[in-house]
């Protein structure tokens, strides 16, 4: 590592207001082990020069997505794997802060929050007690909540098993999708699902991702009927006028 | 829609000086106004009065308190309304404005306004601390008007440098090509993408950077709420020690 160059940088983004979001950049040191830098200032600047560069594209990328569809689908690929993650890490933990299921002490940041305390969040207790909830993660264990295997009434009283219940407020979470948007309908990477719909459902939406724990998020074999592309790699007539309809989407679906 | 229990980043150490009149945090999670008390200790309130929600950096300090400046009332350094002109009732503890702060390096204010374990960007500030021990350090801000979701999908995807920065940190297309090593984290999904035997991009020349090609490696780290801690750079390639 005698002639090894090391940059070194910490940047955080604090929001302001919904659409002002300054990016604080707290250090940003290169230095060559080899000697020192020619010019600190001149090695700075440059940096600089490519954090403009980011925010000229993201600007225009901002600007470009609000002059379209805010709403339109964007297309996942194994590049965005690490955005996948956070996105769902923040809507996780957006849900569990609503649920007031995090302790005193708890600090994200801190990586404090456990599975354990999610499982205490109301919404998340339902969406478990339904039998797909299964599928909720795609890699973990299949598991049936106590509550789905014995309870048939309702403790507080109210019309309905949990299971029924759960159902239908995981129905009315995903409603307000196109039936061909729904998660039963999305292919074959439960993470690349779930950005997909937040994408649709725009920008994290918590109630949304919490909906999504409640269905076959997996692989899924698909229904004859439910097929957007036909063996011979057309796209039926009915499927394509479609309004949203996204040929790239449908060939990422049909992927094995 | 935010997390609520993490630490923003509000300012700088220096930009919240003992004796300064009030004024709004210049890089502002939902709006602070932070200020020293008597005991060095900083604080930051949510820059609106409880009352007509006007901003409390209008206001004056009176001692630990600050002093709405539209109709009086006074907020102590918790946040809670102790006083109300022309009256003797008191808005009690949900009325107040408090935000949990805290900082040595930053200023970091928590949203839930609970005091939280850690300090503001722990991380954050050992990364300071080393890195202002051994090379450069540049701080400020860049400002952006966009959703703050697009910033953190550029953070946490470097494959982007292969082209977003062609002229000045990528410089080649196999940053772009490498498949990037991620961990699982409770709160953090550390990333490693090493790219071995390309050219050096235009930026290492501001450096003292060895000529001809080089092995680099970005390993970054993005945590909640939305900060990067980066550690990237690049040696001689394997070919060239192997000749050497």
């Amino acid at each position: 590592m005698s002639r090894a160059v090391r940059l070194h940088s910490c940047q955080t983004v604090t929001p302001e207001t919904a659409d002002q979001h300054p990016l604080l950049l707290p250090a940003v040191a290169p230095r060559s082990t080899r000697a020192t830098t020619r010019s600190p200032r001149r090695s700075t600047s440059a940096l600089l020069v490519a954090f403009e560069e980011d925010r000229a594209m993201i600007t225009a990328q901002s600007q470009a997505r609000s002059r379209a569809d805010p709403e339109a689908p964007m297309l996942p690929l194994a590049m965005d794997a690490a955005v996948v993650r956070f996105r769902k890490l923040v809507a996780d933990t957006i849900a569990a802060e609503r649920g007031g299921s995090r302790g005193a002490d708890g600090d994200a940041s801190a990586g404090a929050w456990t599975s354990a305390t999610r499982a205490r969040s109301p919404d998340w207790r339902a969406f478990r007690s339904r039998p797909s909830a299964r599928a909720a993660s795609a890699t973990g264990p299949r598991r049936r909540s106590a509550c789905s295997r014995t309870a048939r009434r309702s403790p507080d009283g109210r019309r309905g098993s949990l299971r029924a219940r759960a159902r239908a407020a995981a129905w009315r979470g995903a409603a307000w999708q196109p039936l061909h948007q729904r998660p039963v309908l999305i292919g074959a990477d439960a993470d690349a699902a779930r950005f997909h719909l937040l994408e649709q459902a725009g920008q994290g939406d918590h109630r949304f991702e919490a909906g999504l724990e409640g269905f076959e998020v997996r692989a899924k074999p698909w229904q004859r009927s439910e097929r957007p592309c036909t063996r011979a790699g057309r796209y039926p007539s009915t499927e394509a006028a479609r309004p949203g309809f996204n040929p790239a989407l449908a060939n990422l679906r049909r992927a094995p | 829609m935010f997390v609520r229990n993490c630490w923003y980043v509000i300012a700088w150490d220096h930009e919240v000086p003992a004796g300064r009149p009030l004024q709004p945090a210049p890089c502002s999670a939902r709006r602070s106004c932070s200020y020293r008390t008597a005991g060095g200790e900083i604080t930051a309130l949510r820059d609106r009065c409880c009352h007509r929600l006007a901003p409390l950096s209008k206001g004056r300090k009176e001692g630990d308190c600050v002093r709405c400046g539209y109709h009086g009332l006074l907020f102590d350094a918790t946040g809670r309304c102790i006083e109300i002109p022309g009256s003797e009732t008191r808005a009690g503890e949900g009325a107040g404005a408090a935000l949990s702060a805290g900082g040595e390096e930053q200023v970091g204010v928590r949203l839930d306004g609970r005091p939280g374990a850690g300090r503001p960007g722990a991380p954050a500030r050992q990364l300071l601390a080393a890195t202002t021990r051994t090379g450069t350090t540049c701080r400020g801000y860049l400002h952006y008007s966009t959703p703050q979701q697009l910033i953190c999908d550029n953070l946490l995807d470097f494959s982007h440098l292969s082209y977003v920065h062609e002229k000045t940190l990528g410089g080649t297309t196999a940053i772009a090509q490498a498949r990037a090593e991620i961990e699982n984290g409770a709160a953090r999904h550390p990333v490693t993408r090493k790219v071995h035997d390309v050219p050096p991009p235009p930026y290492y020349r501001a450096v003292r950077a060895a000529p001809g090609n080089l092995d680099r490696w970005f390993i970054y780290d993005f945590v909640l709420p939305g900060t990067l801690l980066m550690h990237s750079g690049g040696r001689p390639g394997r070919r060239r020690r192997k000749a050497t």
